[in-house]
């Protein structure tokens, strides 16, 4: 049976780059950018989570809620946390940061 | 009025088109107070040091250890144990007697960083987010630009400030990663010297500066990025209600 991927549109494989933070790339294997099926900033997080568990901790604290040390852009332009349900494009770039203190 | 000994040193740089001795004469009248004398101090007081910026204020707390100076090249071992701001105003006038060093040494706090302020333009060369904060109100109230520059391993951010133009720190910070960070001394170089050349521009009137962008340098990779920063119209400090 051939089955439909849920990401596929009009046959074309909808995949966003996420871009991960150097400090968490131990998480992701080392890897600074990660291609992800999906169409917006909340599912490709999901997704994230899903190949890299252990990424969870910098992204939610032990309450479940997300750090407010993380921020979002999505192709260069910052997005709030009610904004995560925003729609993407194909091609698009969504950016992790961590806020960082050293001096 | 430049003196033949400040155009004799300066001359490299006045031969910069649209620099000009008029240009040298700005940075002579200029006041810059460098919040921070740790590792992105010291390429940002070297560079407006040796740039010619008339009157440098130096305000940091803390004694020179053995385990700073990986990254803080403005103090020499022979320092361990100085006041930062001491060994940093031996350096900076070593560097460029033509100067004025001002140097403070005091832990900066909401009770005290309008009158370390004044009207200089505010580097924040900090190593904490509280510090930050402080200078991030002086900012505000004084309507004073603010170079703001962040570091973690071999990763760095930058960014200027223009109160009611651009983010403020409060906008862009809620919370940072906790905990004393990595940090090889070439990253506060590189993002030092990008807060040095801000300062410079924004005296000099001259080129684009990061209002509204943060540049992150990641230095494992070489890459520069930039994103576009907003606004939180709900900023404590910056936002509508205030």
């Amino acid at each position: 049976m051939h089955v439909v991927h849920p990401y596929k549109t009009r046959g074309t494989r909808m995949s966003i780059n996420v871009k991960i933070p150097m400090i968490m790339r131990k998480e992701t294997d080392w890897q600074g950018e990660v291609e992800m099926p999906c169409c917006t900033p909340e599912e490709s997080l999901d997704e994230l989570l899903k190949r890299f568990p252990a990424i969870k901790k910098w992204i939610y604290n032990k309450q479940d809620e997300m750090w407010d040390r993380l921020q979002f852009y999505v192709n260069g332009e910052q997005i709030h946390n009610h904004e995560m349900k925003r729609p993407m494009k194909d091609g698009d770039e969504l950016f992790l940061l961590l806020n960082i203190c050293g001096g | 009025m430049l003196t033949e000994q400040e155009r004799a040193r300066y001359n490299r740089q006045i031969m910069m088109p649209g620099w000009d001795e008029a240009g040298q004469e700005k940075l002579k009248n200029a006041k810059v107070m460098v919040a921070g004398a740790g590792g992105l101090g010291s390429p940002v007081l070297t560079y407006l040091a040796v740039a010619g910026i008339g009157k440098i204020r130096v305000v940091d707390c803390d004694v020179i250890e053995l385990s700073n100076l990986n990254r803080q090249m403005l103090h020499p071992d022979s320092n361990i144990g100085k006041l930062k701001v001491e060994s940093a105003r031996e350096r900076i006038e070593a560097l460029n007697p033509d100067i004025t060093v001002e140097t403070v040494n005091t832990k900066i706090t909401d009770g005290n960083v309008l009158d370390l302020v004044e009207d200089y333009l505010i580097v924040d060369a900090m190593d904490n987010l509280q510090a930050r904060y402080c200078l991030n109100k002086a900012s505000l109230e004084r309507s004073l630009p603010l170079f703001h520059g962040a570091v973690y391993g071999l990763e760095g951010r930058v960014t200027t400030i223009l109160p009611g133009e651009t983010p403020c720190i409060r906008c862009l910070y809620k919370d940072v990663l906790p905990g004393t960070p990595p940090v090889v001394g070439v990253t506060p170089g590189v993002i030092g010297c990008i807060q040095a050349t801000e300062v410079l521009k924004y005296i000099l009137g001259m080129g684009k500066l990061l209002y509204n962008r943060l540049l992150i340098f990641d230095g494992l990779n070489t890459i520069f990025n930039k994103v576009k920063i907003k606004k939180d119209p709900n900023c404590d400090a910056c936002g509508s209600s205030v």
